[in-house]
């Protein structure tokens, strides 16, 4: 295997042990406030330094991988429901459904996706749950595409027409053999989609409309260092690390899994 | 008896502008291997789906034991598909790939609702050795079989319904000479064994004088002759029964 | 002038495979899948060479004129001498004068042999050797290979011909730099019956007016056992029978030939069983002691199991990899 594509699992295998393992490895209470400490650089005592309120930077970090983390598999989750039966329906069926589906994705393509998410979320209240479900609804689109095509040649192949001809419903040839032989650049997409989503949730919170505080997230830790700029150069560089680094484990990863699935 | 009786079928690809199967009718006896015959094009694949309502067609009418196929509902239709089955050409695209053999078989009880959790294993066992191959071959996956296995593993999946009549599209058209003949004795053993009706198609004269008693001659869509097989090979005709058997004369006896 | 080699009959020969072996690298392991094969192909001579799929014979033909490197294969050793020189052995510069030139191909599928964006018209004049009176050669390329229709007509691609029109083509291509060897791999088997029969009108045709020699690989004996003088037999990577045609087809030598033979369907067999052989052949990396086929044999004992057989002669140019060949020949005959 590539030696990117090892060090792409690692990077996410890394967030995902961090994230489910937060409570043993942060050393403070995130939501602890010390004001004694307000705005310590890196030290011995707090790894990462302290923000405006002294609470431990990394603690704060290492939960807000969970939030990251869960709001990345969640939307893209969703997303993926949406796109592998949108796509898979209109891949099978044809016709009016196959057009129907398509204009469909045509129209949610038009929108710039990222304004679609800021109107909403305004009309909404920015919590958690709507952001992972406005995120999964607007980015399903490439998916619903590429199963629709994987579906379209699967489906005149011998072996679907052999189910058929065995008495195999409709139902049973798309979820049990169209669907799964079809996974491949389906997976590759989710993948790729992972690190979009942390994306999008990084920017919302980073412009106040995402992760309310106190719930630590990358993007509003971000937008406090912001705040602080020049006094705590800390509080912006390890969210933005953390950032980019996930993305491009997720992007490795997504290219390693492209490479031995589409050979 | 009479158990397969088609009148006037039709099938037009709009698409490609091509009329596949033009006005075809004959009947197929029980007990009887009756082959079809014809080269690339000439619709017989294309009859072969037509039969199962795999494809829709355009006009006509297909008596499978009086019931005609093209009026009756899906559910039906479903209990037809125990009787009247279908052999795939092509070993490597005629299984799931993400499948292991196992499953390829038992499915076919899960759609019928027949048999046991227990009893399906077993029956596909014994499936698997009426094919000549066995229990070890359960757990593979087709990509671990050759062409010739993963045809037999095709017909266990085929006999799994107990079938009577097996459209046999090009069975052994793409495995080698000595494997071929493997396939095709399995297949004359079978029929013999449990008196099956065979609709035999196949672009090879050699195969289908083997294996049929009687033969149909198809080109553009209709069939230009039809008769016992001693006939055709014997005194054929009609001229592109002529032409082909000239052609295939390339036997050395 | 130094004198050819030649065979017993006199005629030259043209080209001289000796103990040729490849082997195929893929991640850290790497299988031979030619095993030492021999083969002699006179002028004037078609010699078929047969083999189910995976045996080999493609290799050999493509190691002709060293394309194999080219599919992660490697020759790692014997002799390919055409008109007694080492092909293995020229340098790039001889080797490309060689190849497509005086020794041409001509593939099975002749849809993915064709270059789609160019019109046939350029594929042909690529090919020729000499570079006057392009117009007029190619017109006689045409006319020999039966394509009058497209006399004239530059500007036709590939996908407006039919498959067997489309062979023509590629036929003309190879001939069109007056080979005198060309390897045909499967040539027809993508083609219908009729088809079939037209083409091998046409290359038996050529052959005799062209003076051409032909190595025609298939795994159809029936083909084979019509359009060959010679033949060569393959299982897993070695030739197990070679010898005239009449030989082979009236007295086969060795087990897997006849099994062969005793698996051509035709109107004989009329609803009996064939006398199949069974098994399946082995894996290259997987071969047992022994002689490879011994698993599969109808007259096997336990010597079979104990040391590969060599090539033995049977009379005159008949060969055998057989230690029973002599038990064998009494039995068919």
């Amino acid at each position: 295997m590539n030696k990117l594509t090892i060090f792409g699992i690692g990077i996410v295998g890394f967030f995902i042990i961090i994230a489910i393992f937060a409570p043993m490895i942060a050393s403070y209470n995130p939501g602890q406030i010390d004001v004694e400490n307000i705005l310590t650089p890196p030290s011995s005592s707090h790894i990462f330094g302290t923000d405006s309120l002294g609470r431990d930077l990394f603690s704060r970090m290492v939960y807000g991988t969970r939030i990251s983390l869960m709001v990345g598999f969640i939307a893209v989750g969703i997303a993926g429901l949406i796109g592998i039966a949108l796509g898979a329906i209109a891949g099978y069926y044809g016709k009016w459904t196959d057009v129907i589906i398509m204009r469909f994705i045509d129209i949610m393509l038009c929108f710039p996706t990222f304004f679609l998410i800021l109107a909403v979320i305004a009309l909404l209240e920015p919590s958690i749950i709507n952001i992972m479900i406005i995120i999964g609804a607007t980015s399903w689109m490439g998916i619903g595409r590429l199963m629709r095509a994987e579906i379209l040649s699967l489906k005149e192949r011998d072996f679907i027409y052999a189910e058929r001809a065995i008495g195999a419903s409709d139902f049973r040839i798309i979820t049990r053999h169209l669907i799964p032989n079809a996974m491949a650049p389906v997976l590759v997409s989710v993948t790729l989609g992972i690190a979009g989503a942390i994306l999008v949730e990084s920017s919302l919170s980073f412009l106040g409309i995402g992760v309310q505080p106190p719930t630590p997230s990358w993007g509003n830790i971000l937008s406090e260092g912001k705040a602080v700029m020049g006094a705590g150069w800390w509080m912006m560089a390890f969210p933005g690390l953390a950032i980019f680094i996930t993305v491009l484990g997720y992007n490795l990863l997504g290219e390693g899994i492209r490479e031995k699935l589409l050979k | 008896m009479e158990l397969l009786k088609i009148d006037s079928l039709c099938k037009t690809f709009k698409k490609h502008k091509v009329t596949a199967v033009d006005d075809v009718n004959f009947s197929v006896f029980k007990g009887e291997v009756l082959g079809l015959v014809g080269e690339s094009g000439c619709g017989k694949s294309t009859l072969a789906k037509l039969i199962l309502r795999l494809i829709d067609a355009d006009k006509g009418s297909i008596f499978y034991k009086d019931k005609d196929l093209l009026k009756i509902s899906h559910g039906d239709m479903r209990n037809v598909r125990k009787d009247l089955q279908i052999i795939f050409q092509d070993p490597y695209a005629s299984l799931d790939p993400s499948m292991r053999v196992g499953e390829v078989i038992k499915e076919v009880y899960d759609i019928h609702k027949n048999f046991s959790r227990r009893e399906r294993k077993n029956k596909a066992i014994e499936l698997l050795e009426t094919v000549g191959l066995g229990e070890s071959y359960l757990n593979r996956f087709p990509s671990e079989l050759s062409g010739g296995e993963r045809q037999r593993v095709g017909i266990a999946r085929t006999l799994a319904s107990d079938p009577e009549f097996i459209i046999c599209d090009e069975p052994v058209s793409s495995l080698d000479i000595s494997i071929q003949a493997q396939i095709l004795n399995l297949l004359i053993e079978l029929q013999k064994r449990k008196n099956l009706t065979y609709l035999f198609i196949s672009h090879d004269l050699g195969i289908i004088a083997s294996v049929c008693d009687r033969v149909m001659v198809m080109r553009s869509g209709k069939f230009v002759e039809e008769g016992q097989c001693e006939d055709i090979f014997m005194n054929p005709r009609h001229d592109y029964t002529k032409e082909l058997l000239a052609s295939s004369r390339i036997s050395y006896r | 002038m130094v004198s050819r080699s030649s065979n017993g009959r006199g005629d030259a020969v043209l080209l001289q495979i000796k103990n040729l072996k490849v082997n195929y690298r893929s991640d850290a392991r790497s299988t031979e899948v030619v095993r030492g094969v021999d083969l002699n192909i006179d002028e004037g001579e078609c010699v078929g060479l047969i083999g189910e799929s995976g045996c080999g014979k493609t290799t050999v033909g493509l190691s002709i004129t060293k394309l194999i490197s080219e599919q992660k294969g490697n020759i790692s050793s014997g002799e390919i001498l055409f008109k007694d020189k080492d092909i293995l052995k020229l340098s790039p510069e001889e080797l490309r004068r060689i190849r497509g030139r005086k020794i041409s191909y001509v593939f099975q599928e002749p849809f993915s042999s064709l270059n789609p964006v160019f019109t046939i018209y350029e594929q042909i004049k690529e090919s020729l050797e000499e570079k006057g009176n392009v117009a007029g050669q190619i017109a006689e390329i045409l006319k020999n290979v039966g394509l009058e229709k497209i006399i004239g007509k530059q500007n036709i691609y590939p996908h407006e011909l039919s498959g067997g029109m489309q062979q023509r083509a590629m036929i003309g291509m190879a001939i069109a730099s007056k080979p005198s060897l060309v390897i045909m791999d499967e040539p027809t088997t993508a083609l219908d019956v009729t088809v079939q029969r037209q083409i091998l009108d046409l290359i038996m045709e050529l052959k005799n007016r062209m003076g051409l020699s032909i190595l025609f690989i298939s795994h159809d004996l029936r083909i084979v056992f019509n359009i060959a003088d010679k033949i060569g037999i393959m299982y897993a990577g070695k030739i197990v029978e070679c010898g005239p045609k009449e030989k082979i087809i009236s007295n086969p030598a060795h087990p897997y030939t006849i099994g062969l033979i005793d698996s051509i369907p035709s109107f004989e067999h009329r609803k009996k069983l064939f006398n199949a052989i069974g098994g399946r052949a082995p894996l290259f990396s997987d071969l047992p002691e022994g002689c490879k086929f011994y698993p599969r044999c109808r007259f096997k004992i336990g010597a079979c199991k104990e040391k590969e057989p060599i090539l033995e002669r049977i009379v005159g140019d008949h060969f055998s990899r057989c230690i029973r060949v002599k038990d064998i020949v009494m039995a068919s005959s």
